[in-house]
């Protein structure tokens, strides 16, 4: 695995006009980790990777890739898969593939040979030579993946890599971008999925409205938002468990009841108490810690009821 | 392999295989090349195809009496009966009479069963004039009555000496080569801007601009155009050269047509200068608008410049070397194709044609700075076209336009 700094960014701002979309923002990329950027629509996410990219100047601050402000050797480095996806729609599907890795610095031959390995593993190897035209879009995004790591890069800018697939999709496309950071690539992935950055993300960054809300290794990030509660689902009283606050319904609608702890009392403790009580019957316990998706909408809620 | 050598290839490939472009570059001239070879064929042949048809003549001056031997299909008749009778039942195809008075009132009635080729009247014409060129007895007078005209053109602005069968070609070339490059600049140029737009709508864009700079982008595209347009223009010449040739062997209106050296070097020059301008202009205007209804409306603009030269033709015809045509060929957007149209009319000053040459190059630069940097601006800007404020001021500070996370222009 490779160790070091894919992303530097260090106080950057952008404006355009009076709207302040990205405000002072710092973070890092690490070689052999999943990074996910997150926050609302409009919250400045594209903004920061057109500028991460050099599509974008930033007002101010500085952002290094590769330890160096981005060289145009350094963009051969870097693949994206753009909010806006967009392929040569009248070429066939390798010929296309290959154009663009050779546009990315990769010989012809080398490119052709790994772009019918890559269609083969997202079971594409009979579309190769069709025109992207004649692919279904969930095809048509498989391929605009295949393009953003054809070139092995060493590090990849997805922004919604999943939206638009079908779950085996999902699930091919997932293994690719785990082998991928096996191999000690960085990867940048905006995405709403919540689900998605905790089964695969190893840090994130939530912005909103331009700035940095939550930072951090993702399991730390929900351990900071986690309640002195545990969740629990059979039958029986639970109110008279020693240690019990208060009782909920499970947040968000999902199944359970959420058993708040007294100060001092930890999970085990109750735990132990559900066993040694005959009358309680359980299913399922659990900590409480929050999902990102409802940690995401208490800062968004909370900023707006601040605002 | 350099990035902008790659994008030239593929633009130059993939539009190699559009079937507009083939149609246009292969079949198109070889259909008019035929039309041509047919026509000219007819029309040789109307005036130089062998007459057998038997034609009479009945000769009441004398003039024809002893006169120059007559040609075969030729039958003499005593009287306009006779002559009559045998036009009537076929022997004769036509007759003609010189009256009496031929000589002093040159009155000569022809009679005739239908049409009769101009090659025949042409035949009548010429033995009418060897008679009476016979009948002066002078042999150099009468060599003289029958071809009087042997004229040497000479210019006195340029010394160049025009052969009278080549004041066709002098004239006939800058109109061809006029034309083939008003197809060649306008087609490959409008591939340049569809390709620019299409590149945008389909956001594929945003991908090429982190691969490569939007100036090895322009350049690829203009080089691999311009190779394409060679192409274009190389099978028109030697179409063109063809067809020359051939009419040249032959006796028709081309024959002894040279195609001038110096006009075909010149227009070479300003056609080369003229792609690079108007395709350097089409790509701006694609980037800009990246639609393609509205890059069309736009490049007609740029299209009824060029085509400005075409309204004041009359000023080309009466007075080439006049205020309208010299203004015009030293305007860049107009010098490429009056510089070609007025070298059919006169030889344009050395002097004059070097400030054209000069001005031309320096707006071409010009032009090629400032649409990179539009280029380079609008690339990323959907939906909205950036103002003209806006480009001024990116310009001036050559950073890229703002663009929203939407990609709207700010």
């Amino acid at each position: 695995m490779q160790t070091g700094t894919a992303i530097d960014v260090r106080n950057i701002a952008k404006s355009f006009g009076e709207f302040r979309a990205v405000d002072d923002l710092t973070f890092q990329v690490f070689n052999g980790e999943i990074f996910a950027l997150l926050g609302p629509n409009g919250a400045g996410k594209s903004t920061t990777i057109r500028m991460i990219l050099d599509i974008l100047k930033p007002d101010r601050g500085s952002i290094a890739v590769f330890g160096a402000p981005l060289s145009e050797a350094a963009k051969n480095r870097i693949g994206y898969l753009p909010e806006e996806r967009g392929l040569y729609r009248s070429v066939p599907v390798v010929e296309m593939m290959v154009y663009l890795a050779q546009l990315k610095g990769m010989a012809a031959g080398d490119a052709r040979k790994r772009a019918l390995a890559l269609l083969e593993r997202l079971e594409l190897a009979e579309f190769a030579k069709k025109k992207v035209s004649e692919l279904s879009k969930g095809m048509q995004q498989k391929v605009q993946f295949a393009v953003t790591v054809l070139h092995e890069p060493s590090l990849i800018i997805i922004d919604e890599p999943f939206s638009g697939l079908d779950p085996v999709n999902t699930l091919i496309i997932t293994e690719l971008l785990l082998d991928f950071k096996k191999r000690g690539g960085a990867v940048v992935m905006s995405t709403h999925e919540m689900s998605k950055i905790e089964e695969i993300a190893d840090r994130l960054l939530m912005i909103y409205r331009g700035q940095g809300r939550l930072y951090g290794a993702v399991d730390s990030v929900r351990q900071q938002y986690a309640l002195n509660a545990v969740v629990v689902e059979g039958a029986g009283d639970w109110a008279r468990l020693p240690g019990v606050a208060r009782i909920d319904a499970a947040e968000n609608g999902r199944r359970g009841t959420l058993l708040h702890l007294q100060p001092g009392v930890r999970s085990d403790d109750i735990l132990e108490a559900i066993a040694h009580d005959d009358t309680l019957t359980l299913k399922r316990f659990e900590l409480a810690v929050p999902r990102l998706n409802d940690i995401f909408i208490q800062v968004v809620e909370g900023e707006k009821s601040n605002a | 392999m350099p990035k902008w050598w790659l994008v030239a290839k593929r633009e130059f490939l993939y539009n190699l295989r559009r079937p507009a472009f083939l149609f246009a570059s292969f079949v198109m001239p070889f259909l008019l090349a035929l039309v041509l070879f047919i026509v000219f064929s007819l029309i040789a042949n109307t005036f130089t195809a062998e007459v057998t048809d038997p034609i009479g003549y009945v000769d009441l001056s004398g003039v024809l009496a002893d006169g120059v031997e007559k040609p075969d299909n030729f039958a003499a008749y005593l009287d306009a009966e006779r002559a009559e009778t045998a036009l009537q039942d076929g022997t004769l195809r036509a007759y003609f009479l010189l009256a009496d008075d031929y000589l002093t009132t040159g009155d000569v009635t022809l009679y005739r069963n239908g049409d009769l080729s101009p090659a025949a009247e042409n035949m009548i014409e010429d033995f009418l004039l060897a008679n009476l060129a016979a009948s002066t007895g002078d042999d150099a007078g009468a060599l003289l009555i029958s071809d009087p005209v042997d004229m040497q053109v000479r210019a006195l602005d340029s010394g160049r000496t025009l052969e009278p069968e080549g004041v066709i070609g002098l004239f006939l070339t800058p109109f061809v080569f006029m034309m083939v490059f008003l197809i060649t600049v306008s087609s490959t140029s409008s591939y340049l801007m569809s390709g620019v737009v299409e590149e945008k709508s389909n956001r594929i864009m945003e991908i090429l601009v982190t691969s490569i700079t939007p100036f090895q982008m322009l350049a690829g595209k203009i080089i691999g155009l311009g190779a394409l347009g060679l192409i274009q223009v190389g099978v028109w010449l030697i179409l063109g050269a063809l067809v020359i040739n051939f009419g040249a062997g032959s006796e028709g209106i081309l024959s002894g047509v040279t195609i001038p050296a110096d006009v075909v070097v010149t227009a070479l020059v300003f056609f080369v200068l003229n792609y690079f301008l108007t395709a350097t202009i089409m790509a701006g205007i694609g980037a800009v608008t990246g639609s393609e209804q509205e890059s069309r409306a736009i490049a007609g603009i740029f299209s009824f410049v060029t085509a400005v030269p075409f309204f004041f033709i009359f000023s080309f015809f009466t007075d080439p070397n006049g205020p309208i045509p010299v203004f015009m060929t030293l305007f860049p957007f107009t010098s490429p194709m009056v510089v070609i149209l007025r070298s059919a009319f006169t030889t344009i000053p050395p002097l004059e044609l070097i400030a054209a040459f000069v001005i031309l190059v320096i707006t071409t630069v010009v032009v090629m700075w400032i649409a990179a940097r539009v280029f380079r601006l609008s690339l990323l800007m959907y939906g909205k076209r950036p103002s003209l404020r806006g480009l001024f001021r990116a310009l001036r500070s050559g950073t890229r336009m703002g663009t929203t996370a939407t990609g709207d222009a700010s």
